[in-house]
């Protein structure tokens, strides 16, 4: 079941903002004049992504903890 | 230790750890959803910042290759026809003089150098001239162009509006010398 805070505009603008870097690094691949273009075509593709993307379910936050527990028992 | 490395970040912020231990002390429906819920976030964040950490490089490759393409296909070629063969690309280039400017100017003013002499002899000589002659000599010293401005007006070289100027001034210069003497 997907979340709605996965797809809101604050969650995307934090994953550009995160992504930046990258992005910035990456228009070397082009010339000068097509790096405006570029960064648009890449921050398009990663809105996209981030709404369409389908990722291998994510572990729940307790089973984790859980499984720690069990590990950390086991080691002592 | 926690080994885990999802947990691990997921704990490192100071807000989230204080929650969780909060949590352990005084637990509770809402904080346990509260907790599940940001830990998505972070795990989805986590995932799609390492899926574009690979793939950006190989997308931003991919479309320098397609610009590359476009360019090589659609390549600039000024004397194309365009417009089912009526004209070429070059003539909507749009060129160094305002249109307008060139539509009144080029038909030049004058043939009538002549009429600036006062001179009677001088005014005969200049008649006899040729009218490209005269159009030059009126150009350069009646409008006050320079040799390249004047070039550019009439459509030909600096060079041949420079020697049509020398010739034009030698005959001047000769027939009044003859006409004096």
């Amino acid at each position: 079941m997907p979340m709605p805070e996965l797809r809101n505009q604050t969650f995307q603008q934090e994953i550009l903002n995160m992504l930046q870097p990258k992005i910035k690094s990456v228009l070397k691949q082009t010339n000068w004049q097509y790096r405006l273009d570029l960064e648009q075509e890449i921050s398009l593709m990663i809105i996209t992504a981030i709404q369409t993307k389908q990722f291998q379910k994510a572990p729940s936050f307790f089973e984790l903890v859980e499984a720690e527990r069990k590990n950390n028992l086991k080691i002592v | 230790m926690v080994q885990n490395r999802l947990l691990q970040d997921f704990l490192t912020d100071e807000k989230i750890n204080n929650f969780y231990i909060n949590y352990l002390e005084r637990p509770s429906t809402y904080k346990k959803e509260m907790l599940e819920k940001l830990f998505q976030i972070h795990v989805r964040k986590m995932q799609l910042l390492s899926y574009f950490s690979k793939v950006l490089h190989f997308e931003s490759q991919k479309y320098d290759k397609k610009i590359r393409h476009m360019n090589s296909v659609n390549q600039l070629i000024l004397d194309k026809n365009v417009n089912d063969g009526e004209g070429m690309v070059l003539d909507l280039v749009e060129g160094e003089q305002p249109f307008d400017e060139l539509e009144f100017l080029t038909p030049v003013s004058s043939y009538d150098l002549e009429f600036v002499f006062e001179d009677k002899h001088l005014y005969e000589i200049v008649s006899n001239l040729s009218p490209k002659q005269k159009n030059v000599l009126h150009l350069l010293f009646v409008d006050g162009l320079t040799e390249i401005e004047a070039a550019q007006r009439l459509d030909v070289t600096k060079q041949s509006i420079n020697k049509t100027k020398n010739q034009a001034l030698k005959k001047i210069k000769q027939d009044y010398i003859k006409g004096v003497v």
